[in-house]
């Protein structure tokens, strides 16, 4: 069930009605049944993975707790002196890491058997044959159920969460609940149980302004998703599936028209996602706050696809730095490289770490790889530059705040995640470094003016509406950066009944009449939901 | 009073939308007469020129596919009896949708007489074919109940009838080819100058059409039989006079055979059949100069077939009328116009 399907939305309001109809106390089971009717539409084969994959964390943190209660009561009872209560905690420290590392094993090799066992069959393969071992490369025909990237590293979350002394769901159907929340499950935002799980089980009462927000926020979400993302894949996809045939000018505009179709598909299936937890009263945590407004590389990643950027931080990042192994290497390293280097050199270590991952999760071919390395070497040179152009700009007299600076530094990081879009949109490492090549062969900036920019997929009417919607997603971001809002419909939703009406109007139309659904003219789906 | 408030509020917004819905689908249906190529301009002409007709205007519908339409010509009818009709007809009409497309009639007009489209009920047609006809006429036709009772009839898919109850998912992609012209047809009716008649000027020498003399009956498939009666007891029931018409075209002796089973059935509800078959020679017609393809007559020779059948019309029904200035002016007008462009 797509978000973007009539179904979808003839089932979030019909399970709306009864959410709210229902009595107060049995409303999250309404949202349960919902989450089981979603799941249960997309296949079964889907289930069978989320289920397993719940009863999993599920018992896994059930016994974490268990352990940890144990250590409290006998603390609280008081049986032994402050030195062995350290042993025994330890000890039981120790049995509750068997849980959490058994659990983890279980959960992520889930995923790794299901998303990853062909790319790495693939890699054997060629490694075979570079070596001159002939072989036959096999094939796994694997389903990948969907949002089994989001909901496995929502549950490792959980997990840990519990491992650190986090309260565990004793209830298996609220833990159901909590795991399969259907509007985040298939591309997140990736939640934690303590921003979600309580929500989730609170009889929300009716109230008109969430259900005004969570209409205006989907149909927000429908507009720049099957308008705007839809229309620009259709550019894209002309040049990059043929990119031998293009050059200079007309690549880098596919590449920027591609940053900007990622956005627009990805920031819609948000909206559309917390426009539809909005209707029950629920507040996810924003997942896009204007990235393309980050003037740094690391900004960017604080503001886009943020849950995925803090679960990475949060279990990835610190875990590992403060590890034996990263102290180890912090420690050779200085020796080795001296101080300043070596420190560098030691820190790089989480940061390229974290990004092979974020490259491997968003998909299992290389180029996903380059990518996410990519972003980490940015992001390393970030840290290393800061103070050296914090420095040179001083020297220099530049107002750090004025706008052409500030500008000039968002252009710039813009620009970087132009470059590495490419990884992302080319079909494999040898088409991306092809579209670099021919990206540079030659530059040719008159063709954007002789009138054969309109025979790229898009005609001059659907060019026009493409640049009209980015300048209307441009405004809505200024609006939403000055008034420090999750989506300009906050702002909307607090005007005037004609305005209001107004904008609800446009958004229908807009969608109806430009946007990409029916039979005849159906949207591609979502570029994360594939990850 | 707050709760008041919203309601009407939230009555005004819906009715806004839906009021706006409408004429965004018609207008996005209508692109397709900017469509080179087969006959969707002339079907948008015909069908949107019906809805526009004044009420009550209209003597004589025809109702059938190409079969009829063809051959029916309107503005020569008018010129010749002064009988006012409309050909309600488009490609390969499905003979399962003729009692919606009566319904549908008789919303704005009373027609004395409906001429029913014979050899469709002879070259019965089946699923794609009725989909396919279906189609032609769903993008022309308003949002009524007949529209909606042929979606129903025609498609089992939920998914297929939602998107035909609500077409604008299906033509919405063709917004970049709106123009001033497409607006024309925002409420879906437009007059045609020539009535929904389409001059076809080409010749093709076909061979002469030999009917063989044949008595014996041959019945009907029995899908086509069943649509038969089932039209036929509607038009008894409703009193609507009915013409079954079977135009001249290459009738082998089962063909035949078949149209004298159907004549015998349509007489036995008390209604006409025309052959129109053995009266070629009597009608005057000219495989050489009248046909523009094997089946279908061009301009000329539909004027032979009109002349033959507005006498036929107006000897064997009362088409008396007294209709007003406006509308013998309209009529006029569009001899005028059918004269004009046969110059051309």
């Amino acid at each position: 069930m797509s978000y973007t399907s009539f179904v979808y939305l003839l089932f979030v309001a019909v399970l709306c009605g009864i959410y709210y109809l229902a009595p107060s106390k049995y409303r999250w089971i309404v949202l349960l049944v919902g989450n089981f009717i979603f799941y249960v539409a997309s296949g079964w084969d889907n289930c069978i993975f989320l289920i397993l994959s719940i009863l999993i964390s599920y018992f896994v943190a059930i016994k974490m707790n268990q352990i940890q209660t144990e250590v409290k009561q006998i603390k609280k009872e008081g049986n032994y002196s402050r030195q062995e209560f350290k042993v025994v905690k330890e000890q039981y420290s120790k049995k509750s890491r068997r849980y959490l590392r058994l659990g983890l094993f279980l959960i992520l090799g889930i995923l790794i058997v299901v998303k990853y066992t062909n790319f790495v069959l693939g890699n054997v393969h060629s490694f075979l044959n570079l070596i001159g071992v002939s072989n036959n490369q096999i094939v796994v025909k694997l389903i990948v159920p969907m949002g089994i990237s989001f909901y496995t590293f929502q549950m490792v979350s959980y997990m840990m969460d519990v491992y650190n002394g986090g309260e565990a769901q004793r209830n298996l159907a609220k833990y159901f609940l909590y795991s399969s929340f259907f509007p985040s499950v298939v591309q997140g935002p990736i939640p934690r149980y303590h921003e979600l799980g309580e929500q989730l089980f609170e009889g929300h009462t009716y109230d008109s302004e969430n259900i005004r927000n969570g209409i205006m926020r989907i149909l927000w979400g429908l507009v720049k998703k099957l308008v705007l993302a839809e229309m620009l894949a259709v550019f894209v996809a002309k040049i990059y599936d043929n990119y031998e045939s293009y050059d200079g000018v007309i690549l880098m505009l596919a590449t920027v028209a591609f940053s900007i179709q990622i956005y627009a598909d990805f920031a819609g299936c948000m909206d559309i996602v917390t426009g539809t937890a909005r209707l029950f009263g629920i507040r996810l945590k924003p997942n896009f706050i204007r990235p393309y407004f980050s003037k740094t590389m690391p900004e960017f990643w604080r503001r886009w696809h943020a849950s995925l950027g803090t679960w990475f931080k949060d279990y990835v990042f610190y875990p590992f730095s403060i590890s034996d192994v990263s102290l180890k290497l912090n420690k050779n390293a200085r020796r080795v490289f001296g101080n300043d280097a070596g420190r560098i050199i030691a820190a790089s270590m989480p940061i390229l770490i974290v990004w092979s991952l974020t490259g491997i999760w968003h998909g299992a071919e290389w180029n996903y790889v380059v990518w996410g390395l990519f972003h980490g070497t940015l992001i390393i040179l970030s840290t290393i530059f800061t103070p050296y152009n914090d420095k040179l700009t001083e020297r220099l007299g530049i107002n750090r705040e004025a706008f052409g600076f500030r500008l000039f530094q968002m252009t710039r990081t813009f620009l970087l995640c132009c470059v590495g879009r490419v990884f992302f949109r080319a079909t494999s490492m040898s088409a991306a470094i092809g579209i670099f090549k021919q990206s540079f062969a030659a530059t040719g900036f008159w063709r954007l003016m002789d009138g054969n920019l309109f025979s790229y997929g898009l005609g001059r009417k659907a060019m026009l509406l493409v640049i009209v919607l980015i300048v209307i997603l441009w405004a809505a971001s200024m609006v939403e950066e000055r008034k420090n809002v999750d989506s300009v419909v906050e702002v909307i939703c607090k005007q005037h009944v004609i305005v209001r009406g107004l904008v609800f109007y446009i958004l229908i139309f807009t969608i109806l009449i430009f946007g990409t659904y029916g039979i005849e003219d159906a949207s591609a789906g979502f570029i994360y939901e594939q990850f | 009073m707050k709760r008041l408030r919203k309601i009407i509020i939230s009555v005004v917004f819906i009715s806004l939308v839906l009021g706006t819905l409408v004429p965004v689908s018609y207008t996005l249906r209508a692109v397709e007469i900017n469509t080179k190529g087969f006959n969707y301009k002339e079907l948008r002409r015909r069908i949107a020129g019906f809805y526009a007709e004044p009420d009550d205007s209209v003597d004589v519908v025809v109702i059938g596919s190409s079969a009829v339409y063809r051959f029916v010509n309107n503005p020569y009818l008018w010129e010749q009896e002064q009988v006012t009709s409309y050909n309600y007809s488009f490609p390969s009409c499905s003979i399962y949708l003729i009692e919606d497309l009566i319904d549908e009639v008789k919303k704005t007009q009373s027609p004395k007489v409906i001429i029913l489209d014979a050899r469709k009920y002879i070259m019965t047609d089946h699923g794609s074919v009725v989909k396919d006809s279906a189609q032609l006429i769903l993008k022309n036709m308003k949002y009524t109940d007949a529209r909606y009772r042929i979606v129903n009839r025609v498609y089992d898919d939920p998914v297929d009838r939602f998107s035909n109850y609500f077409d604008i998912s299906i033509y919405h992609s063709k917004w970049q080819k709106v123009t001033w012209q497409t607006l024309d047809y925002a409420d879906n009716e437009r007059q045609d100058p020539m009535k929904g008649w389409h001059n076809i000027k080409e010749v093709k020498d076909v061979q002469e059409i030999i009917v063989p003399e044949v008595t014996e009956e041959k019945p009907l498939n029995e899908d086509a039989e069943v649509a038969l009666r089932s039209v036929l007891e509607k038009c008894q029931e409703e009193d609507i006079t009915v013409l079954m018409l079977n135009t001249p075209w290459k009738m082998d002796e089962e063909f035949q055979k078949e149209s004298n089973y159907m004549k015998r059935i349509v007489e036995e509800y008390g209604f006409n059949y025309l052959d129109m078959n053995p009266l070629k020679d009597e009608m005057g017609l000219d495989f050489s100069t009248d046909y523009y393809d094997r089946k279908h007559v061009n301009v000329w020779g539909s004027e032979k077939v009109t002349k033959y059948l507005g006498e036929y019309l107006t000897s064997h029904y009362d088409l008396e009328s007294d209709h007003n200035e406006e509308i013998v002016e309209s009529w006029n007008s569009a001899v005028k116009h059918y004269r004009k462009d046969l110059e051309e």
